[in-house]
């Protein structure tokens, strides 16, 4: 059994269908990078597999619980709003701009969610909150505000505060798209430490060094499907498709780097 | 002395003034977020109802809500009125009034709170009330205190129209101790008690204004 | 804490609302003394309460008295006395002058007793005999060069809105029974009204009108208290008569009020308490009990 699965997904935005017949599954401990020009549809993807975009078609299956499965007509049919709640659970999402709570410390962002969703004990919580920024470096900043840390330290909280609802697996949309080039390098590291103690990840992004590092499995999406699919050093350093090449070879044009 | 006379009496008007005044706000301002909500339901009639009845609100003289709402027992239920229902029908008048204020300037500051914040509440899994209650709503306060502000000190100098129901308040009562000794004086002194009352809330707002500077 | 705070309002809101509608449904179904007041049960007897509507701007009928801060004038007074000949219980309700006849259609008063002119409106109310001639005079500024109507053209007049005094300068019967006062007020520069008389007073003072025309009790009234101000023309305009206003029809609580009222007129007592006001001539101005 999968830990994550997502069955031909279609999705349209009106006239505009941005997603084609897309499956993905992802096993436990497996690390997948989703890469791909903008307008490809990896965000909307991403979206899709965490309830915040609804399917037009296809199926969502966490640990085997389906959170959403065709009907007859092959129209997407969710789960009660309780039952989807509890699947939301089996994973974390970081966003590309942090979406940290401003009127919240450090500490509560951390705390807020497994104290009010779980119904954990707030103690046990906090204490286990203030081991996990100790983890990602940021001891002594539980009681600042997001306002007052820096990109980076914000996108290291978010992390956290996914990290703190004990989920199952993570996702990643664009983690350091909306930092400072020298900021990216912390994030990819604690991402990195997530990845050493087998943390189930799927991560859209622009990193492609990165990718090729960290991930177990490269996807790159174009135009609203899966171009190419497998291990990082096929898919990114000796591309099959035409597309993909066209794509990666625009990176090294900026002087990215993909070693 | 005539001076001492004139606060005297107009102190008494003051404390129903004062009533109506912490009233209204205390039953708009949670009355003004069920607007809100209301006016942003994906139910569509209700949605289109909020937005005529608000509109309504908005467009006609309180004068004319407060006359409405005195009258309304009678004129329409066949009911007779007493004395004691001349303070609630204020209360209704204005708060309504007011909620409608409100109740568009909490639906900006909702508005106003982007939606990352919903989504990362909801990716937690928290409830729609538990997104609104701690996600939005503190950052809507934050938000909305300058306008809120603004409607406080009108809500003030507008308590004097609830004499058009015979709700003798500080105003009416300045009023008549201006007839009364045939003098002005009286209306200048209820002037500065109601400056020196809009001082003290404006000041009141600007704490909590302060006091929520700790975030964006 | 924040929720909390929340649903306390919340359920304080609901709470006001509930308890505002039950006091309107009280009005209707329970035997509250409040509701004992209306014109509707004028037949209760002893123990019922009787609202009295009054402008209180309208010294000496109705007005705040300076000492106490309560309510009274010469109608009040007499009120009272009625109230406790009658054991009722009085209701001193301040109004809105213009919100008079739907304070009284509603039952939020019994009745308007303060200094309300009869003259002219004697089919839009049932009224209690009148007892006080009053004459609507002329006010100008003591060094105003007017001394006769006649001197008013051209010139810019107040008077209260709705008072008997615009009535009887604006008010065409269609026989030609007021026409002398439509041509003096035609001869006017512009005949303006305002909210309350003694904004009107201030203001001629001021410059800002250069006449008034007004009740006799109210100018003398405005005259008494600004010593040197103030004249009044010797001609009167209209002469008129005061009477208690009841809902028309309100037979049954009038007939009561005018018993009482009969009683206080033979034995002294309203020419007693008129005396209280002979700043005002109102002792000279009783038609009964003198």
């Amino acid at each position: 059994m999968s830990l994550f699965e997502i069955n031909n997904v279609g999705k349209s935005f009106g006239d505009l269908k941005v997603l084609h017949d897309i499956s993905v599954k992802v096993e436990e401990g497996e690390v997948v990078a989703i890469i791909g020009p903008s307008g490809s549809g990896k965000s909307t993807l991403l979206r899709c597999a965490t309830m915040l975009e609804t399917m037009d078609s296809g199926s969502l299956i966490y640990l085997g619980e389906k959170a959403a499965q065709n009907d007859a007509q092959g129209r997407t049919v969710y789960a009660s709003p309780a039952e989807l709640r509890r699947i939301k659970g089996y994973f974390g999402l970081v966003f590309q701009n942090f979406n940290l709570f401003p009127h919240f410390s450090v500490l509560r962002n951390l705390t807020e969610a497994p104290v009010h969703v779980q119904k954990r004990d707030r103690k046990e919580v906090e204490k286990e909150a203030l081991e996990l920024l100790a983890k990602i470096g940021l001891s002594g900043k539980e009681n600042y505000y997001p306002q007052q840390l820096s990109g980076g330290q914000q996108q290291r909280v978010a992390i956290a505060r996914a990290l703190a609802m004990k989920p199952k697996m993570l996702f990643f949309d664009e983690p350091t798209s909306a930092l400072d080039p020298e900021l990216t390098g912390e994030i990819l590291k604690v991402i990195r430490q997530l990845a050493a103690i087998k943390m189930t990840m799927v991560i859209v992004t622009h990193e492609m060094g990165f990718a090729r590092d960290v991930a177990d499995r490269v996807i790159f999406m174009d135009g609203g499907y899966i171009i190419e699919e497998g291990d990082p050093h096929d898919v990114i350093s000796n591309p099959r498709e035409g597309r993909t090449k066209q794509f990666l070879a625009r990176f090294s044009d900026q002087g990215m780097d993909i070693d | 002395m005539m001076f001492l006379s004139i606060v005297r009496q107009i102190i008494g008007g003051f404390g129903t003034t004062l009533l109506l005044f912490f009233f209204t706000l205390l039953f708009s301002m949670p009355l003004g977020i069920l607007f809100a909500v209301a006016r942003m339901s994906k139910f569509k009639p209700l949605q289109m109802f909020m937005q005529v009845f608000i509109s309504i609100l908005r467009g006609t003289p309180l004068m004319l809500q407060l006359i409405v709402v005195f009258f309304m027992p009678f004129y329409v239920f066949g009911l007779k009125l007493s004395t004691g229902w001349r303070l609630y029908a204020a209360l209704i008048g204005f708060s309504i009034n007011y909620a409608a204020y409100f109740g568009e300037i909490f639906r900006a500051g909702i508005q106003a709170v982007p939606t990352g914040q919903r989504e990362a509440a909801e990716v937690l899994g928290f409830t729609r009330m538990q997104t609104f209650w701690r996600i939005v709503f503190p950052q809507m306060v934050k938000r909305v205190v300058p306008p809120v502000t603004n409607e406080v000190i009108t809500l003030v100098k507008d308590t004097s129209m609830a004499f058009a129901i015979a709700y003798a308040e500080m105003f009416t009562m300045a009023k008549q101790v201006a007839a009364q000794m045939s003098n002005i004086l009286p209306l200048f002194v209820a002037g500065i008690f109601y400056y020196v009352f809009n001082i003290v809330v404006a000041g009141i707002m600007g704490m909590i204004e302060k006091k929520l500077d700790y975030f964006e | 804490m924040k929720k909390t705070l929340a649903v306390l309002l919340a359920g304080i809101l609901c709470a006001g609302m509930l308890a505002a509608c039950g006091s309107s449904a009280s009005t209707s179904s329970e035997p509250s003394p409040a509701e004992a007041g209306t014109a509707a049960e004028a037949g209760a007897g002893e123990g019922r309460t009787f609202t009295v509507g009054f402008d209180a701007e309208y010294p000496p009928y109705g007005f705040k008295d300076e000492g106490s801060g309560d309510y009274t004038g010469f109608d009040l007074e007499m009120a009272e006395e009625l109230c406790k000949r009658r054991g009722w219980t009085l209701v001193k309700q301040p109004i809105d002058w213009d919100s008079k006849d739907m304070e009284l259609g509603s039952g939020a008063i019994d009745c308007i007793w303060n200094g309300m002119t009869f003259t002219g409106r004697e089919e839009e109310y049932t009224w209690s005999d009148p007892y006080v001639d009053n004459s609507i005079v002329i006010a100008v500024n003591a060094d105003s060069d007017i001394q006769t109507p006649a001197d008013l053209a051209g010139k810019i007049v107040v008077a209260q809105s709705g008072s008997s005094a615009l009535t009887a300068l604006t008010d065409d019967p269609g026989d030609g029974s007021n026409d002398e006062n439509l041509a003096l007020a035609a001869s006017f520069g512009n005949l303006e009204e305002i909210a309350d008389y003694n904004s009107a007073f201030m203001q001629m003072n001021a410059g800002v009108y250069d006449a008034i025309a007004v009740d006799i009790g109210v100018a003398q009234y405005q005259l008494a208290a600004n010593e040197g101000k103030y004249r009044l023309l010797e001609q009167p305009i209209s002469t008129e008569q005061y009477a208690i206003a009841f809902l028309k029809g309100n037979t049954e609580l009038r007939d009561q009020v005018q018993e009482t009222f009969n009683e206080m007129a033979a034995d002294g007592t309203v020419l007693k308490i008129a005396q209280n006001y002979t700043d005002f001539n109102l002792p000279d101005m009783l038609i009964v009990g003198k």
